[in-house]
């Protein structure tokens, strides 16, 4: 509670009170367990005494039942809302007139008035008028609250990025760094259009609780982001924006806070010119016992290509192309695809990996090598 | 000291036959060792008063009542004593006439380390002061007069050590529990659950031993509740050490296993306000679910959903259910308390105090607390000072 008298020396007829509502929280309790079968008696006499001078109806239960005022104004974290009680007490004996009450929250950027209902009150002698106010804190820092009256006298993470695939993983670490334990209600990637996400978790041993995060903790939330279009990967430079991190907590009482993010950018891969995409292939083959391997090969380039397809065998020898060799596969405009199959004969057993495959754009000569494009289990 | 056989309610002397059952405990190694080694009988726990901590401060116009009744070691008349200063609520009084007691049995001011005789009435005095020293939280005191007990295992603490007729331990079960949760107000608070789990242990043991001897039901019953104690003294200590999901897992347990529906209802409501004070809002939900399951109309649970209303930042929702139980002449502290609370988080400072006044007698704690915070908003300085006196 903090009680700003008059700036000047002259004696003011009103006090300004101010009362940080914080959530109420429950009175601590003189915990104590007695023996229920004690022979002397003492102990249930003492028990039942102790009760009735507090008020509370046990002692061996962790938390009692009164709810306590808040005491202190506390610190406030980035996402809470500040919420305060600001009453104008008239301490003198005459009433006062045309009570204008002005409350400002002053932080090292700015200085955000607050909506006051207490305009053009009367207060009469030894009443008060008050009201309660409440301010999303956005910003870090030490934040002051300027309360004035005038009146006339009548006489309150970190990000990694992960890239597999198409699909983009998020990593976001959040730590409490508050000195309260913390429950998470949400922790939600929001999107863009572009994406849609999935939440990977971990379910708690014992669900009856939320997701506690204690002081200093942190805990890693992990998130699929799936382009919507699967197919449009060639439009990939509109997917560096993969969307917004929400999340809201609880504190102690139910006090609540908020936070979202800007919207996260990731780095899109450079694909160069032409990226070379397998649809299908089997994941496990029959030695000596040929399969097809179906492609897709993009133009990522500004400019029309035309391609060939060369296969070289690999120096092991342990798959071998049946397919021809230098084959056009014609002229390929920007941002389309053109369809390939090859036929792979697998001599040796074990985890193979496909590599060889080298397309040659006849138009600027250049060659493109693609190699480890996809293994197969040669059994 | 001379010592009455008379039967009285509460009794330190009570009758070693009547409740032999309760003073059941399994022989601790030390006892063994030295009942093998048959040496001659020797005194290993030396209690005594710490002189730093002698007298607790009184109030004056007891003073004389207080010498009435400790004038000398007369043990029906302390005892009466010690019977009407905790029934005026005088923990502090109640404590000097421990001390009294205890110095006339040997075990008073620098007798710490000296041998004195062990009894029945020594025992259960300890437990007596022990328990007032918790509760005065003086626990500086506390630790260091419990000390002298060490780990409770010496063989002087058990009736067979020096005697052939009575077997059992002179260690009353509530200086047990106290042992056990004490080292939570020492520098090294972990290790009050490493206590109260072997105590968790041996009780266990205790009920499974009763069982096969196929004891009277009243003794296994009686060692059950014990090991209920036990177990909800784990369960608010984890809590108090800040572990609130361990803590609420054990007391799920606690509360599965319980036979009595109210009980059950008093449980779930307990945890629902765990949760509140944790912020863990599932939780809060499912055992006020709970709790609804058995009575959704009671009172209480009225209560406790205006509590789940201020905890959502719904406090119009918490103002209807005060209002009802206003409405119902459910006029407990509690409910008054919590309406006053209400009132202030919308806005009616003045009426909060006026409501939280009607509380009589005004309780020292909480309401007395909340009474000063809200009239330090809206009253004048003078004005909040009249409040108080009267």
């Amino acid at each position: 509670m903090t009680d700003i008298q008059s700036a000047t020396g002259a004696q003011q007829l009103l006090a300004l009170r101010v009362m940080r509502l914080a959530r109420p929280k429950f009175a601590q309790v003189k915990g104590f367990n007695s023996d229920p079968v004690d022979p002397t008696g003492f102990s249930q006499m003492l028990n039942s005494k102790i009760c009735e001078s507090s008020g509370e109806t046990r002692h061996d239960l962790p938390i009692g039942e009164y709810l306590i005022a808040p005491q202190m104004f506390e610190n406030i974290y980035l996402g809470e809302t500040f919420t305060f009680y600001v009453n104008v007490v008239n301490d003198s004996k005459i009433g006062v007139v045309n009570v204008n009450l002005k409350c400002e929250l002053q932080t090292s950027t700015q200085r955000v008035p607050l909506t006051c209902s207490v305009q053009d009150a009367k207060i009469d002698a030894g009443s008060c008028e008050g009201q309660v106010i409440s301010h999303e804190i956005k910003e870090i820092g030490q934040h002051i609250l300027i309360c004035a009256v005038n009146y006339t006298t009548q006489n309150g993470e970190n990000i990694a990025e992960d890239n597999a695939n198409q699909d983009v993983y998020l990593e976001a670490q959040i730590e409490n760094t508050s000195n309260a334990d913390m429950f998470m209600e949400k922790v939600e990637l929001e999107p863009s259009q572009h994406y849609k996400v999935s939440n990977i978790m971990n379910k708690d041993e014992f669900d009856n609780c939320g997701s506690l995060l204690k002081p200093k903790d942190v805990r890693q939330f992990l998130f699929c982001l799936s382009p919507i279009d699967v197919h449009n990967t060639l439009g990939h430079k509109d997917l560096t924006s993969i969307g917004k991190l929400d999340m809201s907590w609880r504190t102690s009482m139910g006090e609540r806070g908020r936070l979202q993010t800007s919207a996260l950018q990731r780095i899109a891969p450079g694909y160069g010119d032409i990226r070379l995409s397998v649809e299908k292939t089997p994941s496990c083959v029959s030695a000596k016992t040929p399969f097809q391997l179906n492609c897709r090969l993009y133009n990522c380039s500004e400019r029309a290509l035309d391609l060939k397809l060369n296969l070289e065998q690999p120096q092991n020898n342990q798959l071998i192309f049946c397919s021809p060799s230098g084959v056009s596969l014609g002229q390929l405009p920007p941002s389309q695809h053109v369809d390939f199959n090859l036929n792979i004969f697998p001599v040796s057993v074990g985890i193979q990996s496909i590599s060889g495959i080298r397309i040659t754009d006849t138009l600027s000569m250049r060659n493109y090598d693609h190699d480890d494009i996809a293994q197969v289990f040669v059994s | 000291m001379r010592v009455s056989a008379n039967p009285k309610r509460y009794m330190l002397n009570y009758d070693y036959a009547e409740n032999q059952h309760l003073l059941y405990w399994p022989e601790s190694v030390r006892l063994k060792v030295a009942k093998n080694e048959h040496k001659k009988i020797m005194q290993y726990t030396m209690p005594g008063v710490k002189d730093e901590f002698m007298r607790s401060p009184i109030d004056l116009r007891f003073q004389e009542t207080f010498n009435k009744f400790f004038g000398q070691n007369d043990f029906e008349m302390n005892q009466k004593g010690l019977v009407w200063f905790i029934k005026k609520g005088m923990l502090e009084a109640t404590l000097n006439g421990t001390t009294d007691m205890l110095t006339w049995l040997g075990q008073g001011k620098d007798k710490a380390g000296r041998p004195s005789e062990l009894t029945q009435v020594t025992m259960e005095l300890w437990t007596l002061r022990f328990e007032l020293l918790i509760n005065l939280r003086m626990h500086a005191q506390l630790l260091a007069e419990l000390a002298a007990f060490e780990e409770m295992d010496a063989p002087d603490l058990f009736y067979q050590y020096s005697s052939t007729e009575k077997t059992g331990s002179l260690v009353p079960f509530n200086l047990r529990l106290i042992h056990a949760e004490s080292l939570r107000f020492s520098p090294f608070p972990w290790k009050s659950l490493i206590r109260i789990e072997q105590l968790w242990t041996t009780v266990e043991t205790i009920v499974a031993h009763f069982r096969s001897k196929n004891a009277p039901e009243k003794h296994i019953s009686d060692w059950e509740k014990r090991l209920d104690t036990v177990k909800c003294l784990y369960v608010r200590v984890l809590y108090e050490l800040g572990e609130y999901k361990q803590a609420m897992s054990f007391m799920e347990n606690i509360r599965i296993g319980m036979k009595s529906v109210e009980e059950q209802v008093i449980v779930s409501r307990a945890m629902m306000r765990m949760a509140m004070q944790a912020g863990d809002e599932k939780s809060m939900n499912i055992y006020a679910e709970k709790a609804n399951q058995y009575n959704s109309t009671a009172n209480e649970m009225v209560l406790h959903k205006a509590l789940r209303s201020i905890f959502l930042g719904a406090y119009s929702h918490a103002q209807d259910y005060a209002s009802r139980l206003q409405s119902a002449n459910y006029s407990t502290p509690q409910s008054i308390n919590t309406r006053a609370i209400v009132q202030l988080y919308t806005g009616n400072a003045v009426s909060s105090v006026e409501t939280i006044s009607q509380i009589k007698p005004l309780l020292a704690g909480p309401t007395t607390t909340n009474l000063k915070t809200l009239a330090e908003l809206c009253y004048s300085t003078a004005a909040k000072d009249e409040l108080l006196i009267r």
